[in-house]
């Protein structure tokens, strides 16, 4: 095996997986699945343990304190958004790199792909939060009182999105899940074998798969957006009474991306660095990533921007007491922090070369961007379920501020441990690096020699 | 008529495309056999044509029996029970549109699955020749053809050094046997 992942020319580094033959790539994804090392064990029981005490300190939470007090919920509301705005919101990085073509993204999309197998907690999450969202009749949402609002429809939306995402991950693991039925060992029993079904990689198959994995990814899009859409009325908007926003939904689902973004960066820097994945994941992956992260970035305060200075400009007493429940005094803080971790810090670190062109700078820009989603979803998600009553137009008193108690935070690292425990059980069964993505990368990418340097060459079949 | 299958596995691309080409000098048609491989490899490079799919006819399909369920549902419901409320438009459109679309959506999923499914012929419900060495990256020839041709394809095959060649009664070897 290759033991530097480039090689440098003229400044130029060029990676080295275009380089490997593909068995040593198929060796590298089966000897994933075969040894499971002492450190991913560990990790997923940990992840496992934290997501058995969620599950507990969700049922004692209600007990403790009613099921009909909505604040008792803010924080299994927070863990159902912020997982709604990262892991599920990766898949849609995936979706747009397949979508554009693009070779050095295919060592990426399993590491953004894997997380849509955690949409089982947050459609959980949706289901025990479903009782608590009072309905739609006699007061404003994007609703008008429709029948059995906000429940039924949304739930279609969730279990709609988290069949996309299963789908689309199935797909995309078709070829691998073969590999792994009749190349490893036990893998032509169980659940690997069934899912695998009958895939032998004939022509038709492979033509199939190759034109329907991004049409699922496209749908999984397509389903994602507007369910962010209706989730941010839902949970935030319709929730406080005068917030009459048309833009914070567009904020919503573009904050979601800015995190999906960072969550796949940082998923890479754990596998590249634990995961002895470093052949694979280099600077060519994390360069590019780093650049979308810095777009988004801008793009979270253009439409912050564009929703605050309507606010700011209007100044009536209704637009006035919105601004400040949500951002100028009840939740200054958790929102002078999430502007300085989802815009300002990432602006002012990835604004320079050398730093946006590594790997350790975009890794830690995408972890200040997962903190900075934590800490602006929780000061939405808490302003939301603290108004006493939703019904009136306009907040006539700024309630106070939420506090969380230790249910609350075990509850929220219950969710994402239960989500993180998903993803590392999964990999037990699911190659590393995507086996057959990679190697028909290497059919059309190669580096050779031009004159005194060497230079990428790519084949374009379509 | 009866068909009878016969599978070569070959080490590397070259004798794959080389028997590829054996089989159509030997008069066997592109639809009598097909590459079996655990990568893609561009389209054309066996010699194959675009295949024809209806995939595209699945979401379609799909997307219309669900937007036509979300239409039912809200504005069918409307209509057979008109209540006017303060004087407002009988059909309220903002959310007859959210459930017309999660309508959609949800019809164009299920049949791409069903699609997907039909398709890819997963699972596959007749019989076909399979070799576990496709997987580890050899490349699989699969010929289905008359059972009066199948000497002929087992030759067609031996011709570009083949690992093996297997037929429905077991392996026969990748060179022919000595005669005696």
């Amino acid at each position: 095996m290759a033991r530097h992942t480039t090689a440098v020319t003229h400044g130029h580094e060029l990676q080295r997986t275009w380089e490997l033959a593909p068995r040593d790539v198929l060796d590298a994804g089966l000897r994933w699945v075969r040894t499971l090392g002492a450190g991913r064990r560990s990790a997923a029981l940990l992840a496992l343990a934290l997501g058995i005490a969620g599950a507990i300190a969700l049922v004692a939470g209600p007990v403790l304190s009613g099921y009909a007090n909505r604040q008792v919920w803010a924080y299994t509301a927070v863990a159902f958004v912020y997982l709604m705005s990262t892991a599920a919101a990766a898949p849609c990085l995936s979706t747009a790199l397949r979508v554009a073509r693009s070779h050095w993204r295919r060592p990426v999309n399993r590491a953004a792909e894997v997380w849509a197998v955690t949409l089982v907690v947050p459609l959980a999450l949706y289901l025990l939060l479903m009782g608590t969202l009072p309905g739609t009749e006699n007061r404003l949402s994007i609703w008008f009182g429709w029948p059995l609002s906000p429940w039924l429809w949304d739930a279609i939306l969730m279990a709609t999105l988290a069949g996309a995402g299963y789908f689309y991950l199935w797909l995309s693991s078709l070829p691998d899940l073969a590999i792994v039925r009749d190349q490893a060992e036990g893998g032509r029993r169980g659940l690997i074998a069934r899912l695998a079904g009958a895939w032998r990689g004939s022509h038709r198959q492979w033509r199939m798969l190759e034109k329907v994995v991004n049409n699922a990814g496209v749908l999984y899009v397509l389903v994602y957006v507007p369910t962010m859409t209706v989730l941010a009325s839902d949970f935030v908007i319709s929730m406080i009474p005068g917030y009459f926003t048309a833009v914070f939904p567009a904020y919503f689902t573009i904050s979601s991306f800015e995190a999906g973004i960072a969550l796949t960066i940082v998923t890479m820097a754990v596998l590249r660095r634990w995961g002895g994945q470093r052949d694979y994941l280099g600077l060519e992956q994390f360069w590019a990533l780093g650049k979308m992260l810095l777009a988004f970035a801008l793009l979270w305060f253009y439409f912050w921007w564009s929703e605050f200075i309507i606010f700011w400009y209007g100044r009536t007493p209704r637009e006035i007491s919105v601004l400040k429940y949500i951002m100028a005094d009840t939740y200054l803080w958790p929102f002078v922090l999430a502007f300085a971790l989802n815009f300002a810090l990432p602006l002012l670190i990835l604004m320079w070369n050398p730093i946006r062109r590594s790997i350790a700078g975009p890794t830690i820009v995408a972890g200040i961007v997962l903190l900075g989603n934590l800490i602006d979803r929780i000061r939405l998600i808490s302003a939301g379920f603290s108004v006493p009553d939703i019904t009136q137009h306009e907040l006539h008193e700024i309630p106070a501020a939420y506090i969380p108690n230790v249910l609350d935070i075990v509850i929220l690292t219950g969710a994402i441990g239960g989500a993180v425990a998903l993803v590392l059980f999964t990999f037990r069964v699911l190659p590393f690096p995507s086996i057959w993505e990679v190697t028909g990368g290497l059919w059309l990418r190669k580096h050779l020699p031009y004159k005194h340097t060497r230079v990428i060459v790519v084949g374009k079949p379509e | 008529m009866a068909i009878r299958e016969v599978l070569g596995i070959y080490r590397d691309l070259d004798s794959a495309v080389a028997a590829a080409d054996a089989l159509r000098e030997a008069g066997f048609e592109r639809a009598e056999f097909e590459v079996l491989s655990n990568a893609p490899y561009p389209e054309g490079t066996f010699g194959e044509e675009s295949g024809i799919h209806r995939l595209f006819v699945f979401p379609l399909i799909g997307a219309a029996c669900g937007f036509a369920a979300g239409l039912l549902i809200t504005g069918g419901t409307q209509l057979a029970y008109p209540l006017v409320t303060g004087g407002k438009p009988l059909l309220s459109i903002p959310p007859m549109i959210i459930i017309m679309y999660e309508g959609t959506m949800l019809g164009a999923l299920i049949f791409t699955v069903l699609g997907v499914l039909f398709e890819s012929r997963l699972p596959w419900i007749g019989k076909a020749l399979y070799d576990t060495r496709i997987t580890a990256g050899y490349i699989g020839i699969l010929v289905r053809t008359a059972p009066e041709r199948e000497s002929l394809a087992i030759s067609a095959l031996r011709t570009a050094n083949p690992e093996d060649v297997l037929t429905e009664g077991g392996s026969v070897g990748g060179t022919a046997p000595a005669a005696q």
